[in-house]
């Protein structure tokens, strides 16, 4: 049986991942944004987290 | 309490039923190419809309139980007419199942709703349900016909909601009014997801969008409490829905009438009709449509003849179409039971009130993010979770370029504008939020199918605004606390807790016993005129209403037929009155006396004037 090399083997048929789109990339990052200025405004300033930032850091 | 519940119960599904074949006789033409489910909630709010109009205009000759049940049973008529049966089965038929999981969800927060709104209503005078809401109707049932109140400005606003509200009363009682709001509720959430549909998002996520709104405190934290914000927002879709985005003549002449039924709802329908028609107007003109321009002036006619009763009504009887007028009118109106001072107070109050985070021009660009953030601010009661303002963007975007959206994007730009400019009350806008949970319903889907990570953020965006603002609706504290209400609805001890947020109740309960009372004067503006079952009048009303238009005298109290005099701690009685008076009984920080005109001191029984100090415009507190 002949061998083969590594080099000879035929490629795989994987397509080529493809880079997202820059308004998907946009539209991430917005939301990341959107979440991080929720959980900002509504719980680190409800009471129990800010009685526990007020006891662990000032 | 059990038959109250159920009487409230069947008459909040019965008037709407019976409305409802006018509504569909009338929109199948302008609906033509709708999803069927959203066909039978625009038929379902025509209906109600025109019931509304109706039931006012009639009720300023009658408002009893005999005219208002004929005016009903006159629109029922049209169910015998057979095209209607036929065309609402087929409708029917036609209508996709939803999936079970978000039908739950939405089955589940409407039962929640409706069993809120069968609560009995309770509440100060800082409660909109309680001070006039309710409070008309109430007056208009016991005098038999449509009256102003003289001592409550608010009760002069639009009215084409609270004339239903009454129709609801005259048949059940006062908790029909409230259970009603579940229906509006369920109506827009239905346009909600019909209008999710129409910019392309998929079933499941027009079916979020619905829950969403559903779960937007702003939206549903009021909805059963006899506030007309809701039955507003639903006209005012359902004007946009036929008017703009259809706009077959039969779509332009409805979303007419439509913006007729918004008028007569709010005052803020009036903004609304103009950013209606001119972008109506605009549309028409740039694709050439003659045909439509037309059809938009016979639209125009036809909105207007159908708000003109409530504003020709004010303007007749209390002197100004708009009422409480603005001060500008004072120059031109001869306003009665409203001084100028106290419509200078009551504009200094909106615009405190409504002053949000600023009027300037980034104070504009931030107000989606300051809105989603902090809507406290905004009289938001717990705001509107983040899908509009993180997905909104996203599928408008996408959905840019799509027939209509134009159309869509500057009227929602106006009528947003006009908010801002003029009073940045949450409620006031809810068919914004609508439309943008239905944008965000399009960003969701669009984002989602495209990447991994959008799929995940999308669906975190969705699920933190929901679970947010379900858990905000439930915990929900004060008059507008829809955990309570709901579960005092089937227990007795509960409605009988909730009744313990009745202001000076053992005063009124102890009065609305008492025999041979003819007039009551209250004395506190404050004091809510909502749990007296005889007539009233005020001195002074709560936003500085005069409704003796002049000085107050022991003589004009008795031409009134004032017998009894209702004080609390804050207000007592004039010293003037002082000495006429003979104490019955005092209860719960409230005194009730009865008047003895024949031991009067020597000058009030001749009858010399003791005028009060002149209205301070005095306020609630926000």
């Amino acid at each position: 049986v002949a061998q083969t090399s590594v080099k000879d083997e035929p490629a795989l048929d994987v397509p080529a991942r493809r880079l997202p789109s820059l308004a998907v990339v946009a539209s991430n990052v917005w939301l990341v944004i959107v979440i991080l200025g929720f959980v900002h405004s509504r719980i680190l300033t409800s009471n129990i987290f800010a009685q526990l930032w007020q006891r662990w850091f000032h | 309490m059990v038959l109250a519940v159920i009487s409230a119960l069947l008459v909040t599904f019965l008037v709407p039923l019976l409305a409802f074949a006018p509504g569909l006789a009338l929109t199948r033409r302008a609906t033509e190419g709708l999803l069927p489910s959203e066909r039978i909630a625009i038929a379902a709010a025509f209906g109600l809309g025109l019931l509304g109009v109706v039931l006012f205009t009639v009720g300023l000759a009658s408002f009893n139980r005999a005219s208002l049940g004929a005016v009903v049973l006159v629109m029922a008529v049209v169910w015998f007419l057979p095209g209607v049966r036929r065309e609402l089965a087929q409708t029917l038929r036609a209508i996709e199942r939803p999936r079970w999981p978000w039908a739950t969800a939405l089955g589940i927060s409407l039962g929640f709703l409706l069993l809120s709104g069968l609560a009995e209503p309770v509440g100060t005078m800082g409660h909109d349900g309680i001070s006039y809401h309710l409070q008309g109707p109430r007056i208009w049932l016991r005098e038999g016909r449509i009256v102003p109140m003289p001592d409550f400005s608010l009760t002069a606003f639009p009215v084409s909601v609270e004339a239903i509200f009454g129709t609801l009363m005259a048949f059940s009682n006062h908790r029909a009014p409230c259970a009603i709001g579940a229906i509006y509720v369920a109506l827009l959430l239905v346009q909600t997801h019909g209008l999710a549909r129409w910019v392309g998002a998929s079933s499941g996520w027009s079916l979020a969008a619905a829950c969403t709104v559903v779960t937007m405190p702003v939206v549903v934290v009021q909805s059963t409490t006899a506030f007309v914000d809701v039955p507003y927002a639903v006209y005012a879709l359902s004007a946009v829905r036929v008017a703009l985005l259809c706009t077959s003549p039969a779509g332009i002449m409805v979303g007419g009438a439509f913006i007729g039924f918004a008028m007569g709802t709010k005052y803020t329908g009036l903004p609304l009709a103009f950013a209606t028609v001119g972008v109506a107007l605009v549309a028409a003109f740039r694709r050439n449509d003659q045909t439509a321009l037309r059809w938009l002036a016979g639209s125009v006619c036809v909105g207007s003849l159908l708000a003109l009763p409530f504003y020709l009504r004010n303007y007749l009887v209390l002197g100004s179409p708009i009422y409480p007028p603005p001060v500008a009118l004072y120059d031109h109106l001869d306003v009665r039971y409203f001084p100028r001072a106290a419509a200078v107070a009551m504009e200094a109050y909106v615009y405190e009130r409504g002053y949000g985070f600023g009027h300037g021009p980034l104070d504009l660009l931030l107000v989606p993010w300051r809105f989603s953030m902090f809507p406290g601010t905004f009289h938001g009661a717990g705001g509107i979770g983040i899908v509009p303002l993180g997905l909104g963007p996203i599928g408008w975007w996408v959905a840019r370029k799509r027939a209509g959206m134009g159309e869509l994007t500057v009227w929602s730009l106006c009528v947003g504008l006009v908010w801002f400019l003029t009073q940045q009350e949450a409620r006031f806008v809810q068919v914004l939020f609508v439309i943008g949970a239905v944008l965000g319903a399009l960003g969701a889907n669009w984002l989602s199918s495209r990447s991994r990570l959008g799929l995940v953020l999308s669906v975190l965006v969705t699920g933190v605004s929901i679970v947010y603002g379900a858990s905000t609706v439930v915990k929900a504290t004060g008059p507008a606390s829809l955990g309570p209400a709901a579960l005092s609805a089937l227990s007795p001890s509960r409605a009988e807790m909730r009744r313990s947020e009745i202001p000076f109740r053992r005063a009124f309960e102890a009065l609305n016993a008492a025999k041979d009372v003819g007039r009551v004067l209250i004395v506190d503006p404050k004091a809510p005129p909502y749990y007296l079952d005889h007539p009233h009048t005020k001195i002074v009303g709560m936003y500085g209403e005069t409704p003796f238009d002049g000085p107050v005298t022991l003589a004009r109290l008795a031409d009134a037929g004032v017998t009894h005099v209702f004080e609390t701690d804050k207000h007592r009685a004039p010293p003037w009155l002082l000495p006429h008076l003979e104490l019955l009984f005092a209860a719960d920080g409230a005194r009730v006396s009865r008047i003895h005109t024949g031991d009067a001191r020597p000058g009030n029984a001749q009858g010399v004037d003791h005028p009060l100090p002149p209205s301070q415009g005095a306020l609630p507190n926000p």
